[in-house]
């Protein structure tokens, strides 16, 4: 596998998938830092198959790992009683009121359609990256499209 | 209907910038070579008090350390860039990482210069002691010479108060504004803190350069270092717990900058390992709210990779400066209004590694 060249062609994609997620361009920059350096050490472990889908894999990990350091962290600035953490960057998301919609969905609802969406993973690549049977892929994906629809639906809107 | 509206969202998501990708490359570039544990998130810093004058002196000789090529290209090149300090912070610590162990039986030499006073002047063109309505600030700087040999002895030596100075350009640019009124006049005579020379027996001059801010309440008096640490997590949890017990009657404002300020001496500290001194970059890469300046010139006009801390991590020194061919700190300053620095220490504008107490060469 030529690194160098997957680097230059999914670089990009990979990033603003995590900024996208993240809503924060410095964590993203991290992440996405990290998902290239365990692609590369995981490198001879590669199987013939979509080298886009395995580091949206390993992207979809650190996203997960993430989200679990997050909440020892917030643990840990709560458990220093009276302290208030420096203030941290508000999330930034293009369309607040979808980015509202999409967390109320279940996570790996959620996951499967941001993969499909945002990271232009097909179903089966989907299915790769999150371990699952494209069966479920599809359930996930059709839940998840009602009840953003709902959620979505101008009668619901604020404005 | 909702595919289309979540694809026109991501399309608004910018591509990386030239920067962000030469950075996460440098990160990628030998990927093999990181070996340490890196933080991923924010530590819960708690921080701590000002670094005492004498804890304000020592630095590593750079002239006794070997620059290691792959390393310190990394470090220049991740740390032009202004922004998130991590990649920096991370690269110098691969330098510092690199870096030879000291060689034992020499003295350890080195030349800094320190702002000894302070002088806030008002708009008025009278000093003032609110430094936040100061239209320019003016100081006093003095020359210092520190000889450690490895049994912890050695020599201060102060020179004479220099002549003031605006403390930085942009007073610098406001004094002259104001007319250039007379410096000696504005801020009255020295306070005669130089010269004078000090000596140190064994473990003394060790002793006054580590133990600052009580840091004697948590480190052991023989040796003090070597119950640190070396691996950055276990490092920000000592740390974090001795700023607790240095600080137990403070608010936490006071036990976040002693966190900071334990830091910073043990970064100058000439005698710390190059992998603790890796840990104590790491560490502070991690400091919420910290920022990379990108490459600046340091009090000396030397080219060193600045960073800014919270302005309550460092007794108020919320910028330093590090050497990125060596990860060396060089200098320590205050932010002015107008985005320059203020250099109230500098370090190593000298250093050698020498026969005695005495030599400079």
């Amino acid at each position: 596998m030529d690194f160098h060249a997957l680097f230059d062609s999914e670089f990009a994609a990979v990033y603003r998938y995590l900024a996208h997620r993240l809503g924060n361009a410095a964590a993203a920059e991290d992440l996405a830092a990290e998902t290239f350096l365990r692609a590369y050490q995981a490198r001879a472990t590669f199987r013939p198959g979509s080298p886009r889908a395995w580091l949206f894999t390993i992207a979809t990990n650190l996203l997960r790992d993430h989200a679990r350091g997050q909440v020892r962290h917030d643990a840990a600035f709560a458990a220093l009683a009276g302290h208030a953490e420096p203030a941290a960057a508000e999330p930034e998301f293009p369309d607040p009121e979808l980015a509202a919609a999409l967390a109320a969905l279940r996570p790996e609802e959620r996951e499967a359609l941001l993969l499909f969406a945002w990271a232009d993973l097909s179903y089966d690549e989907i299915a790769t990256a999150t371990g699952v049977a494209i069966g479920t892929v599809r359930s996930r994906l059709s839940r998840a499209r009602a009840q953003l629809t709902a959620e979505l639906a101008p009668e619901r809107s604020p404005r | 209907m909702i595919d289309d509206r979540l694809r026109a969202a991501h399309t608004r998501i910018p591509e990386p910038d030239e920067a962000t990708i030469a950075r996460v490359r440098a990160r990628l570039e030998p990927p093999a070579r990181r070996r340490r544990t890196r933080l991923r998130v924010a530590i819960p810093l708690v921080g701590l008090v000002a670094a005492s004058a004498a804890a304000a002196l020592a630095l590593l000789p750079a002239r006794v350390e070997s620059p290691i090529a792959p390393p310190v290209a990394e470090a220049s090149r991740v740390c032009a860039a202004a922004g998130v300090p991590r990649p920096c912070l991370q690269a110098l610590s691969d330098v510092a990482a690199a870096q030879r162990v000291l060689a034992s039986g020499r003295v350890y030499y080195a030349r800094n210069d320190f702002t000894i006073s302070t002088t806030y002047i008002g708009a008025d063109g009278r000093p003032t002691a609110a430094p936040a309505d100061a239209a320019y600030v003016i100081s006093r700087t003095v020359s210092e010479e520190i000889w450690l040999a490895p049994d912890g002895s050695g020599r201060l030596a102060y020179g004479d108060e220099r002549a003031p100075q605006p403390a930085g350009p942009a007073d610098e640019r406001a004094w002259r504004a104001a007319g250039a009124p007379d410096l000696e006049t504005l801020v009255g005579p020295p306070a005669r803190w130089g010269p004078k020379v000090q000596e140190f027996g064994p473990g003394e001059l060790e002793s006054a350069l580590v133990f600052n801010s009580n840091l004697e309440a948590v480190l052991p008096k023989d040796d003090p270092l070597s119950v640190l640490p070396d691996e950055p997590r276990e490092l920000a949890e000592f740390l974090q717990d001795a700023a607790r017990e240095q600080r137990p009657e403070g608010p936490e404002s006071n036990v976040r900058n002693t966190f900071g300020t334990n830091v910073t001496t043990f970064l100058r500290y000439p005698l710390t390992s190059p992998a603790l001194r890796a840990a104590l970059l790491e560490v502070f890469a991690t400091v919420p709210g910290a920022r990379a300046l990108g490459t600046i010139r340091d009090g000396a006009g030397r080219p060193a990779a600045a960073i800014a801390l919270p302005p309550d991590m460092n007794d108020g020194k919320d910028i330093v400066a590090f050497d990125p061919k060596t990860s060396r700190l060089l200098a320590e300053g205050m932010s002015d209004r107008s985005g320059g620095v203020r250099w109230h220490m500098v370090y190593g504008i000298t250093t050698a590694a020498v026969d005695a107490v005495g030599d400079r060469r």
